[in-house]
């Protein structure tokens, strides 16, 4: 393998993982503070894929402001989602509400794909594809093209994940969410009303997916019907690398890319997603412990 | 059980008409079929000390949890300052001013010292932050050396300073505290003992629960004794300290 | 006792009767709800009286089926036996889905609750990744066609799903009123206390797999045998891995009558979404949105809501105190 192959493929890992860590951040952001298990996280994913496609190829807005349009509006249904599935769980034991969270979300991820899949194919195209292709030119680095698009994705993901940060390090209610995913019964003993950080955590984390699944198409492709792989992605990278641990997750979230992406080239491309679920297997078997301590006691 | 000093159930003999304060009335609290406090009356003054003495698995920890809402009492009252607390969220019970330091602390433990302190403050309610703050660094010096540090890294004595420091943010009027000493070293235990004692002379009210009694009966003016569920003995301090039932129960300890 | 006992074996006879006496479109529902009846009451195995969530159940059906298939495809004897190929076939499917759950049993039991959920289903999508990937082995998306004369008859596949229904609900009864059926409700009330009296958790837990796994093995030959073709979508579908977990919630997880209710409930869904009416909506959309709602308003099912005392009694008795545990000689 030459240098600069092998420059291009670290960077095609480095997006995808980067889009791993984002969106298994988000995902575990809510595990961790909700006990919510988010079966419908990579659908909301795909739907943040489909919504920037529709902005961007269908409505020609630029990559940027659609973006901006999908994460605000995927705010929206963050909060409806909050008040409508996952309130009438509020006060139920926290195992009872991982098992039936999963129920209720398993529901909600094969409704949405559906309609998703069906109106799509109906009103905007027969094949569903969700790709954005914006012009954005790509530049060298020594003897190494980097693809602008490629290279965007990046420093988007950069800064979203560097704003996470900050929110979750310096503001009132992201500290209300670490002290959630910590110590519920602490929280709830100095009077931290876990309402408001669930509902804050669940806004914020489908925005989070959602954005990442925009972010995702502009550098690979997506069908409505990958949703539930992406989950099962979201929950090996969470898993790995501890739940509701930002750092952890970026480390775990790149691995996996890098994982894909070289498998993906000695192997044949349709063999990166099974490298994730052997991953997944890999680590639900060797590191129970990471999984349980990430969500309280 | 066959105690002749038995409390009834409103006997808050001669003090305040206390619509003000902590009163309870008749608390049963129930884990699934087991009754673990039944009819159980007691009454905090404001700025009042009172402590709550009992054995293992009396149902001291469950009295301060259905009081400050973390578990649902199945019968009785609980008021605080006149208002009922009935079905009020235990956020909405701190922003009236009940704290708790609850057993076995509930720190946080991946977060720092200054940043477990933040989190107990209550915008809107009390000082600013950084006032509240100031104050629990003066009262316990110790924490400002350690702010930086992380909360699951202090030793026994300083968690405990540190959940004390953190319940004081949120600017209580009542401060319940759940065995402050259990686990400390007896010269920790003085010290503790002091501050709390400053804090009662600065006019906060203290229920303080103990499996031993001197330290928590040399500080309160009344104390009542649990016994599976249900309170044996009452009366001010000094009669406790003389009676010869607890005597032997728990003085010998 | 014994006459109450009897008492199903009524419309079981009456059932067996019905290629014979029913119009083919409704023998050919039955067929199909039989088969969800099989699945619902294998999942619930786990689920209703463990607490264990298969969200992979149709993993064992895919197994059962490709197996058979593989056989009649690649071992000559078998194709030239006929009939009788296809049964050892048939036969060799349904071990299959046995043996892998006796192995799958030691990583997936040490995952809990939401885990084993998690695992279970990524051992489906693992499945169909593998299936997809091997196309010269399975066929890949293209699927396999066996000959038509391993065809199995509508009322011969009729009557194996038939008697695969009623063998998973006989099973679940039995375990219900059994020695094993109470170290499984003492390892679901209290994995600790149970322990403690000495049940071996794991060894009580893969059984249950096993038996779950099993007749949902065989009903995935039949059902392959029926049809003469299996794909990935058909055998080893999201759909089909969801339908159990739905049809035993709607009808009452750990009720024994509990899937049987559920499926036919889903089964009229479905017969009425596909020739009665026309929804804009596609049909899985419905199936989603029924779990979310059902979920959500009534978590116990159909069954719990209407009989109270008579089937929670079949079901646990009260949370029944740990069983002196060492199976003692009889
Ligand atoms: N979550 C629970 N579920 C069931 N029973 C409980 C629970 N918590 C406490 N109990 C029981 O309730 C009784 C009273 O417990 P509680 O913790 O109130 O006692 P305590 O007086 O605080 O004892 P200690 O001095 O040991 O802390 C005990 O018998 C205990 O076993
Ligand atoms: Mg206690």
């Amino acid at each position: 393998m030459t240098l600069p192959l092998f420059l291009e493929l670290l960077v095609g890992g480095l997006v995808v993982g980067g889009l791993y860590a984002l969106m298994a951040f988000s995902f575990s952001l809510i595990l961790a503070t909700t006990h919510v298990l988010n079966v419908a996280h990579g659908v909301f994913m795909v739907l943040g894929a489909a919504a920037s496609t529709l902005l961007v190829r269908h409505l020609g807005l630029g990559v940027v402001p659609a973006f901006g349009l999908v994460a605000a509006g995927f705010l929206l249904v963050g909060m409806i989602f909050e008040a409508v599935l996952l309130k009438p769980m509020a006060g139920r034991a926290s195992g009872e509400v991982l098992v039936s969270s999963i129920l209720v979300t398993f529901g909600l991820a094969l409704a949405l794909e559906a309609m998703l899949g069906f109106y799509w194919a109906r009103h905007v195209e027969p094949q569903p594809i969700f790709a954005l292709h914006p012009r954005i030119s790509s530049f060298a680095l020594g003897d190494v093209v980097v693809s602008g698009p490629r290279a965007t994705v990046l420093g988007i993901v950069a800064v979203v994940v560097g704003v996470l940060h900050l929110l979750l390090t310096r503001t009132r209610i992201g500290k209300e969410a670490r002290a959630v995913a910590q110590n519920l019964a602490g929280a709830l003993v100095i009077g931290l009303n876990p309402r408001r950080v669930s509902r804050a955590v669940l806004t914020i984390g489908i925005a989070a997916a959602a954005l990442s699944g925009g972010l995702f198409v502009m550098a690979i492709p997506l069908n409505p019907f990958e949703g539930l792989r992406l989950t099962m992605i979201a929950f090996t990278v969470s898993a790995a690398g501890g739940v509701g641990n930002l750092p952890g997750a970026l480390a775990a979230g790149i691995a996996l890319g890098l994982a894909e992406v070289f498998t993906g080239f000695w192997a044949g491309p349709i063999w990166s997603p099974m490298m994730s679920l052997l991953v997944l297997f890999a680590v639900l078997l060797l590191r129970p412990a990471a999984i349980l301590t990430g969500q309280g006691r | 059980m066959r105690e002749p000093h038995r409390s009834e159930p409103h006997g808050a003999r001669g003090r305040a008409p206390a619509a003000r304060g902590l009163k309870i009335r008749g608390l049963q609290v129930r884990y699934g079929e087991f009754v673990v406090v039944q009819d159980v009356s007691l009454t905090v003054a404001p700025g009042e000390i009172v402590a709550l003495l009992g054995p293992n698995g009396a149902g001291k920890t469950t009295t301060l949890r259905a009081v400050h809402g973390i578990i649902p009492p199945v019968d009785g009252e609980i008021t605080y300052e006149g208002r009922a607390l009935h079905g009020m969220p235990t956020h909405e019970r701190v922003a009236l001013g009940l704290g708790l330091v609850p057993e076995g602390r509930e720190l946080f433990p991946g977060m720092t010292v200054e940043e477990n302190l933040e989190l107990g403050h209550v915008p809107g309610r009390g000082p600013a932050l950084a006032d509240s703050l100031a104050d629990v660094y003066r009262l316990f010096p110790l924490l400002r050396e350690r702010r930086r540090q992380q909360a699951g890294t202090l030793s026994g004595g300083e968690q405990q300073m540190l959940a004390i420091g953190r319940a004081l943010m949120a600017a209580p009027t009542l401060l319940m505290l759940d065995e402050p000493s259990l686990g400390l070293a007896p010269r920790i235990v003085d010290l503790l003992y002091d501050t709390l004692r400053l804090l009662g002379e600065r006019g906060l009210a203290l229920l303080i629960v103990e499996q031993y009694v001197h330290e928590a009966l040399a500080l309160a003016a009344r104390g009542y004794v649990l016994e599976s569920g249900r309170i044996v003995l009452h009366g001010p301090s000094a009669q406790l300290r003389e009676h010869p039932n607890l005597q032997q129960t728990y003085l010998s300890v | 006792m014994s006459v109450r006992r009897a008492l199903p074996a009524v419309p079981l006879l009456l059932l067996a009767a019905g290629p014979w006496i029913l119009p083919r479109d409704l023998v050919t529902a039955l067929l199909f709800t039989f088969l969800l009846i099989t699945l619902a009451s294998n999942y619930d195995l786990l689920g209703g009286f463990l607490g264990l969530y298969n969200l992979g159940q149709a993993s064992f059906f895919g197994l059962g089926a490709y197996v058979t298939f593989l056989l009649l495809l690649r071992v000559p004897l078998l194709a030239a036996l006929g009939p009788a190929g296809s049964t050892v076939a048939a036969l060799a499917g349904g071990a299959a889905a046995a043996i892998s759950a006796v192995l799958l049993a030691y990583p997936l039991l040490r995952l809990r609750g939401a885990y084993f959920a998690v695992g279970t289903f990524a051992l489906l999508l693992l499945l169909r990744l593998t299936v997809d990937n091997l196309p010269q082995l399975t066929g890949g998306s293209h699927g396999l066609y066996v000959s038509a004369q391993h065809y199995l008859s509508l009322r011969a596949a009729y009557l194996l799903t038939l008697s695969l229904a009623a063998a998973s609900l006989l099973l679940n009864a039995l375990l219900a009123s059994s020695r094993l059926g109470m170290a499984m409700t003492a390892v679901r009330e209290n994995e600790l206390a149970a322990a403690a009296a000495g049940v071996d958790r794991f060894r009580v837990q893969q059984v249950a797999f096993v038996l779950g796994a099993t007749p949902t093995g065989l009903a995935g030959a039949v059902f392959g045998l029926h049809s003469g073709y299996i794909d990935v979508s058909v055998v080893l579908g999201i759909e089909r891995s969801l339908f159990p977990v739905i049809a035993a919630m709607i009808g009452g997880s750990g009720l024994v009558w509990g899937p049987v209710v559920g499926a036919v409930t889903l089964r009229a869904i479905d017969v009425a979404l596909k020739n009665y009416m026309q929804l804009p909506v596609p049909a899985p959309a419905i199936y989603g949105g029924i779990l979310v709602v059902m979920s959500l308003t009534m978590p116990k099912g159909i069954l719990a809501g209407l009989t109270r005392a008579p089937q929670a009694a079949a079901r646990s008795g009260s949370p029944a105190p740990p069983r002196p545990a060492r199976p003692r000689t009889r």
